[in-house]
C-alpha cells in the first residue's frame, strides 16, 4: 500500500516498489518483490489488497506468456497494457480486483510506461506512482523530470523519491526494490547502485 | 464399400483417410485459380474470375477480400463458404484490435481461421468448408507474409503459392521461376504469366477475367 513508482526515459524504464506486506497493524513480511517480470521485456509493479493483487497479477502474467506461446510472438508492452486494462475492466462489476498497477516495457528499443488503476483506467505516462507515497512523488518528479533523462539521471531521481518517502511518510519504509528495463531485459538494481555516490 | 465412410466427416476410413475433407479439396480443384507471390517489397495476389456471363453485373470481386487494414486474402472454392469464413476472420481481426489496440499478427489470424476450419473435420457431422485461402499481410514482427490454408485446417507460410484449378501446374511453374530478389513489379508479371499458362482459356482478355489486387500497404515501421 505504501508506494510503487515508475519512470521512463527514451530506451529504459525504472520501476520501484516497497517491500512490505502489512496486515492490520502487523508487518508480515519486509522483503517482498512487487515488480513481476514478464518475458524479459515487461515489468508489472502492483499495490493493493493482499491476495487480490497476487491473484490478479499472476493471472495477467501467465496469460501474457500464454498469448506469446500461442502466437509465437511476444506481446508488445502496448498490447499487454491494454490486455491488463481490459481484464480489470471486465472484472469490475463482478469480481473486482483491488489492485493498482504500473507496467513498464521496452520493445523494439522503445520504452513504454503505463499507469493503470483498479477501475480499469489506463494512461501512457512519463512517470507515475501509486500508494501513499505518490502524494510526495508526483510533485517531486514534476520538478525533476525532463524528456532527455538518462538512466543515471533516472536512478538519481528515483533515489530522491525514495529518500522523500523515508523522510515524510508516517509509515516507515526502510527498504525498496528497484528494477530497470532496457532492451537487454529486466535487471534488479543492487543496493550499491541505489546508494548515493560519494563525491 | 467406401460409402460407409463417405457420409460421415468425422470418421476415418480403414486406410486412414477423411473422405469428406478430400472431397472438399477436390471441389476446390475445380474452382477458379488464385496465385500469391511474396517479395521483399510486398505481396501480390492474382485471381481468375470465372463468371463470364455478360448479363452479370460484377459489383465486387468474389475472389479477393480485405480482412483488415494490413491483411487481405484470395479464395478458391465455394464462394458462400468463403463469405462465412471471411466474416469470421474480420471479426477476429477487429476483436484483436479491440482487446490489444494493435493490428492482429497475420499468423495469429490464420491460426484462428484454421482452428475454426479444423473443427468441421472432427465434430458435429457437418460438412467441412470447401474453401482454400491465400492470405497476404504485413505485421511489424515478421514483415510481409503469405499463407495458404485448405479445408482440413492446415496452413503454412509460403514464398509463392497457388490454390484452385490447376494449382499443381502453377506451383511447379512458380518453383522454377521464383527468386528471392523479385521486385513487386516482376512478381506481378510472374503471377499473371503463371495464371495465363494454367488457365483453361488460352488468351487473357485484357484484365477482364484477371483480378490483380494491390498488396496491402505497409504501415510505417514502429506504428
Amino acid at each position: 500500500m505504501e508506494a510503487i513508482i515508475g519512470l521512463r526515459g527514451r530506451d529504459f524504464v525504472l520501476l520501484a516498489g516497497d517491500t512490505k506486506i502489512a496486515h492490520s497493524v502487523m508487518l508480515l513480511k519486509s522483503d517482498v518483490d512487487r515488480i513481476v517480470e514478464i518475458e524479459n521485456h515487461i515489468g508489472l509493479a502492483y499495490v493493493g489488497e493482499p491476495g487480490d493483487d497476487q491473484q490478479c497479477v499472476q493471472y495477467l502474467a501467465k496469460n501474457i506468456v500464454l498469448h506469446s506461446m500461442r502466437t509465437g510472438t511476444p506481446m508488445t508492452g502496448n498490447a499487454a497494457a491494454h490486455f491488463v486494462r481490459r481484464t480489470l475492466a471486465d472484472g469490475l462489476r463482478e469480481h473486482p480486483y483491488n489492485v493498482n498497477l504500473i507496467m513498464g516495457s521496452v520493445d523494439r528499443e522503445q520504452a513504454g510506461l503505463y499507469f493503470l488503476d483498479y477501475t480499469g483506467s489506463l494512461a501512457e505516462v512519463k512517470f507515475c506512482a501509486h500508494g501513499y507515497g505518490s502524494f510526495f512523488i508526483l510533485g517531486l518528479l514534476d520538478s525533476l523530470y525532463h524528456d532527455d533523462v538518462t538512466l543515471e539521471q533516472g536512478i538519481i531521481m528515483i533515489r530522491k523519491c525514495l529518500a522523500e518517502i523515508k523522510r515524510r511518510l508516517l509509515i516507515q519504509t526502510p527498504a525498496f526494490c528497484v528494477k530497470v528495463i532496457t532492451k537487454d531485459g529486466i535487471r534488479l538494481l543492487s543496493p550499491e547502485e541505489m546508494a548515493p555516490r560519494v563525491e | 464399400m467406401s460409402r460407409r465412410y463417405d457420409s460421415r466427416t468425422t470418421i476415418f476410413s480403414p486406410e486412414g483417410r477423411l473422405y469428406q475433407v478430400e472431397y472438399a479439396i477436390e471441389a476446390i480443384s475445380h474452382a477458379a485459380a488464385a496465385i500469391g507471390i511474396l517479395t521483399r517489397e510486398g505481396v501480390v495476389l492474382v485471381g481468375e474470375q470465372k463468371n463470364t456471363n455478360k448479363l452479370l453485373e460484377a459489383f465486387h470481386s468474389e475472389k479477393m477480400y480485405q480482412i483488415d487494414q494490413h491483411v487481405c486474402c484470395a479464395v478458391a472454392g465455394i464462394t458462400a463458404d468463403a463469405n462465412t469464413l471471411v466474416e469470421h476472420c474480420r471479426e477476429a481481426a477487429q476483436d484483436h484490435t479491440f482487446r490489444f489496440q494493435e493490428p492482429i499478427p497475420i499468423e495469429h489470424l490464420v491460426q484462428i481461421l484454421c482452428d475454426h476450419k479444423q473443427s468441421y473435420t472432427q465434430f458435429g457431422g457437418l460438412r467441412p468448408y470447401g474453401v482454400s485461402f491465400l492470405f497476404a499481410g504485413f505485421d511489424v514482427q515478421y514483415g510481409f507474409q503469405l499463407y495458404m490454408s485448405g479445408p482440413s485446417g492446415n496452413y503454412g507460410g509460403w514464398k509463392a503459392s497457388a490454390i484452385g484449378g490447376n494449382s499443381p501446374t502453377a506451383m511447379s511453374l512458380l518453383r522454377q521461376e521464383y527468386r528471392d530478389d523479385l521486385t513487386l513489379e516482376e512478381a506481378k508479371g510472374l503471377a499473371l504469366k503463371v495464371l495465363a499458362k494454367t488457365m483453361d482459356t488460352t488468351t487473357l482478355t485484357n484484365n477482364k477475367n484477371i483480378d490483380p489486387t494491390l498488396p496491402p500497404k505497409a504501415p510505417p515501421p514502429g506504428s
